[in-house]
């Protein structure tokens, strides 16, 4: 692979406009013509609570995309392909990025979307201001220029690396409708206006969430379906069972936090129900096993490794996740987003006695069958099995843990913002990971302070160093020799244990065509506005 | 003292327990570490400067006491406040659900209530026999139950198995009818809920009445009632049960209150868009104001039914008086 260079995203835009507007994945059948009409029902567990995507940032995806479209979209293999930009090039330092729009695109409410619109949208993200859970990623953003209604290039003030992958499918907002007025009190918030194939009829709060048709849509003769409802049933085992039972025509993995309910998703799966197509996907998540690093016992590095030798990850994976992810070694996941860097030859081997031989040079001699206690954070449900399970695993290296469960937002605020950590192991996700600079941040020196995405406190300057060097060039290869020793030396000091990657589940009933899952993308969130009803 | 002035005393003290709770509910909820900020952003890469610069925007970096003032201050007012997370006034949200919970609980409170008494008085009748022992293990089955897991079953039952029911919500998704047929909708809906609800809440009634019923039929009155050849419906429903229903009338205005508060698990597992629900998702996202929206609601509706109830005493009990 050679750098991102301009070449390489012209490439990809022709190829996109090539795929053009077949939305079906290739191996799904596909019948000779998309019928129209229909309402397809689709479950959310967590409800919605906003759209605005510069303030929602990556919460409910499956929702704001219905409304809103990027710069870009993902394809029905992963790639970017041309959203409300018809095309662009980047240049070669990656600081300079021109879109140029396809005209004629209208909002929902009539008013044509133009070059003002994207950087009223880049510039409200960049604003302090409006507080915008995505301006990390746009921290350099120098100007945004318009030199005419249908081109806009935004400039940087050094490389972006994550412009393309992470932040150019963000939604366009109207500037007409939020220009001026105070984002947290606008009508909008309520009624979105967007460009996105679907409009937001009814919103019913922890009920439903209707969506019409937008029949001004650009993309000509979608969507197909006339309606398309997200049922909002909090507890997955119920929305599976309605499901099962005709109530609901879809479910997808995207929308449930903490993963799928596992065991009910293979009993489904191996009754091999006759109306019921199954999408299995990898998801482009990881879940990682934290320690606080500034405190003991895990201040040690030997104690760190002896954990990830003790945790028998096949396991975990093969007992707890049914088979529904895959086991972990390096920090940076082996993802597609991530394939160009990932080192595949790290291996943290399932080993309780090279853990106890760790434990006894770290310092930790057992007196009787135990050597020290430590404490298990968790949250209620999944987390709690997950802990149980690391438990028992710790249990013969003679390390006591004890498990304390949370709600989600005690949790978080324990582990991230009070730092009241030492002496404690716990589950987060690393989410979202499209580009390794995502997921790096979290061992960032800059995040240690409370409330940085740092959980671990690993202050590991050569780190820091290797984390901004990889950020500040677009040279793919350069990046690629960074992340190399970034990840060796991650697996050396073991800050943090990557335990597995997700997998995915999207299901749906016969009738339902044109869906397509995305292997480390989304899911099949962009694929609604191509989905039909073959009845 | 006049009843007038009964009841105007009455809400003035009552006025003064809803603010004790909702100030107790403002500072005991801040005592858990965590906030709506983190709730939405914890697990994202967002810098811990921008979560400050949130908490700027939602109020949450003033001091407490500053929050507390603020609160009450609008509160008086009649203002519910404003939930930053869920992007509405409260008053707005509480006003769209409230009619929810009231058609799940007034039918479950009715259903429980008299199908409990009759029930009662049936056991209280024909003591130690099998009807009396099938009254005392349904009761005992149906309160010792965690209505999440009877929730549970009856949804692979008679939804999944049986298909007669549908498993959630409150109306069929997408449906477009109207009048009579939405209604009917509506109902089919309501079935396993209520069915869920009225198991759990009849057994406090029927062994209630049964014990109440039992005491009563102890006492010479009944036995005069009797002698004056009354009839025996007469001498139950009209001499006995009255006597024997003020402890029942207490336990009904307790539920009226708590039922109020919505019933979180049975309106979780059957994703019914009640008052529940919202507080369980309200406590779970930190989203304060909507919590104590749900305190002052409940509050209220707790002091009017339990005065609602010391009224009714008067009209069962000529002895009772006030003042």
């Amino acid at each position: 692979m050679g750098q991102m260079t301009r070449r390489d995203f012209l490439h990809v835009a022709a190829g996109a406009a090539a795929v053009g507007a077949a939305g079906t994945r290739p191996t799904s059948v596909r019948a000779a013509e998309p019928k129209r009409g229909g309402t397809l029902r689709l479950l959310q567990i967590e409800p919605a609570v906003g759209f605005n995507p510069a303030m929602e940032g990556t919460n409910w995806p499956e929702t704001q995309r219905m409304v809103y479209n990027g710069l870009t979209d993902y394809g029905p293999t992963g790639e970017l392909v041309p959203g409300v930009a018809r095309s662009w090039t980047v240049s070669d330092e990656a600081d300079t990025f021109t879109f140029r729009l396809t005209p004629g695109i209208t909002f929902h409410d009539g008013k044509e979307l133009t070059s003002d619109d994207v950087r009223f949208t880049y510039e409200s993200i960049a604003d302090a201001k409006v507080a915008s859970p995505l301006n990390v990623y746009v921290a350099n953003l120098k100007a945004v220029e318009t030199p005419d209604k249908h081109t806009v290039t935004l400039r940087f003030s050094g490389p972006n690396v994550l412009m393309m992958p992470g932040i150019s499918p963000v939604g366009i907002l109207p500037k007409h409708v939020w220009a001026g007025t105070d984002f947290r009190k606008n009508p909008a918030l309520a009624m979105p206006i967007g460009t996105g194939p679907f409009r937001l009829k009814e919103w019913q709060r922890s009920s439903h969430l209707v969506f019409e048709a937008n029949r001004n849509y650009f993309r000509k003769g979608r969507p197909y379906v006339d309606q398309v409802i997200f049922k909002v049933v909090p507890d997955a085992a119920t929305g599976i069972e309605a499901f099962k039972n005709g109530e609901l025509d879809m479910v997808l993995s995207q929308g449930m936090p903490g993963g799928l309910p596992y065991a009910q998703v293979r009993q489904l799966i191996d009754a091999k129900p006759a109306n019921i197509v199954f999408h299995e996907f990898v998801q482009n998540f990881n879940q990682n096993l934290w320690m606080n690093c500034a405190a003991p016992p895990f201040d040690n590095a030997k104690v760190r490794r002896a954990i990830s030798h003790a945790i028998n990850k096949e396991l975990i994976v093969k007992a707890l996740l049914q088979g529904f992810g895959r086991a972990q070694h390096s920090f940076l996941g082996d993802l597609p987003g991530h394939k160009w860097a990932h080192d595949a030859s790290l291996r943290s081997e399932y080993s309780p006695a090279r853990a106890n031989q760790l434990l006894d040079e770290a310092g930790f001699p057992r007196k009787g069958s135990s050597r020290f206690a430590v404490t298990i954070l968790a949250t209620e449900g999944f987390r709690v099995k997950l802990s149980e399970a690391l438990k028992a695993m710790l249990a013969p290296i003679g390390i006591e843990a004890s498990i304390k469960s949370y709600t989600w937002a005690t949790y978080i605020a324990r582990i991230r913002q009070e730092r009241d950590t030492a002496g404690c192991l716990w589950t987060i996700f690393s989410s979202r990971q499209v580009d390794p600079a995502f997921s790096m941040d979290n061992l960032s020196g800059a995040n240690v302070k409370p409330g940085g995405a740092n959980y671990c406190q690993w202050n590991n300057p050569r780190a820091t160093q290797l984390i901004d060097a990889a950020r500040s060039t677009a040279v793919q290869e350069k990046r690629k020799g960074l992340y190399m020793e970034l990840q060796r030396l991650v697996f050396d000091e073991t800050p943090v244990i990557p335990l597995y990657s997700a997998i995915g589940v999207d299901m749906f009933h016969k009738p339902v065509e044109g869906v397509f899952s995305i292997d480390g993308l989304t899911g099949t969130l962009t694929s609604i506005e191509g989905v039909w009803l073959n009845k | 003292m006049s009843l007038h002035r009964y009841v105007a005393g009455r809400l003035a003290q009552s006025l003064f327990l809803i603010l004790l709770v909702i100030s107790l509910g403002f500072f005991v909820m801040r005592l858990a570490p965590g906030d709506p900020v983190l709730y939405l952003y914890g697990a994202q890469n967002v810098s811990a400067e921008t979560l400050d610069a949130m908490r700027r925007q939602w109020g949450l970096d003033r001091p407490l006491w500053q929050q507390y003032t603020a609160y009450v201050g609008n509160l008086l007012q009649g203002n519910l406040g404003y939930s930053q997370l869920n992007q509405q006034p409260v008053a707005r949200m509480l006003a769209r659900i409230i009619p929810n919970t009231l058609l799940l609980m007034i039918p479950s409170l009715v259903l429980a209530t008299t199908i409990g008494v009759l029930l009662g008085i049936l056991a209280a009748r024909r003591l130690n026999s099998w009807g009396d022992y099938l009254v005392g293990a349904v009761s005992m089955v149906g309160y010792s139950t965690p209505p999440f897991w009877l929730g549970i079953v009856f949804i692979v039952v008679f939804a999944s198995g049986l298909r007669w029911l549908p498993t959630q919500g409150m109306s069929t998704l997408g449906s477009s009818a109207q009048g009579l047929a939405r209604a009917l909708d509506v109902a089919t809906h309501m079935v396993l809920p209520l069915g869920v609800l009225v198991w759990w809440y009849l057994a406090a009634f029927a062994r209630l009445t049964r014990a109440s019923m039992l005491e009563e039929s102890r006492k010479p009155y009944l036995m005069t009632a009797r002698m004056k050849g009354l009839s025996e419906a007469h001498v139950i429903f009209r001499h006995a049960f009255r006597n024997a229903s003020r402890p029942i009338l207490t336990i009904l205005g307790l539920h009226l209150g708590t039922m109020f508060a919505g019933t979180v698990m049975t309106e979780v597992v059957f994703a019914w868009p009640g008052m529940g629900r919202l507080t369980f998702n309200a406590i779970i996202q930190h989203d304060y104001p909507v919590v104590l929206g749900v305190f002052v609601v409940t509050g209220v509706a707790v002091v009017m039914a339990n005065l609602l109830i010391d009224l009714l005493y008067v009209l069962l009990d000529p002895r009772i008086r006030y003042g």
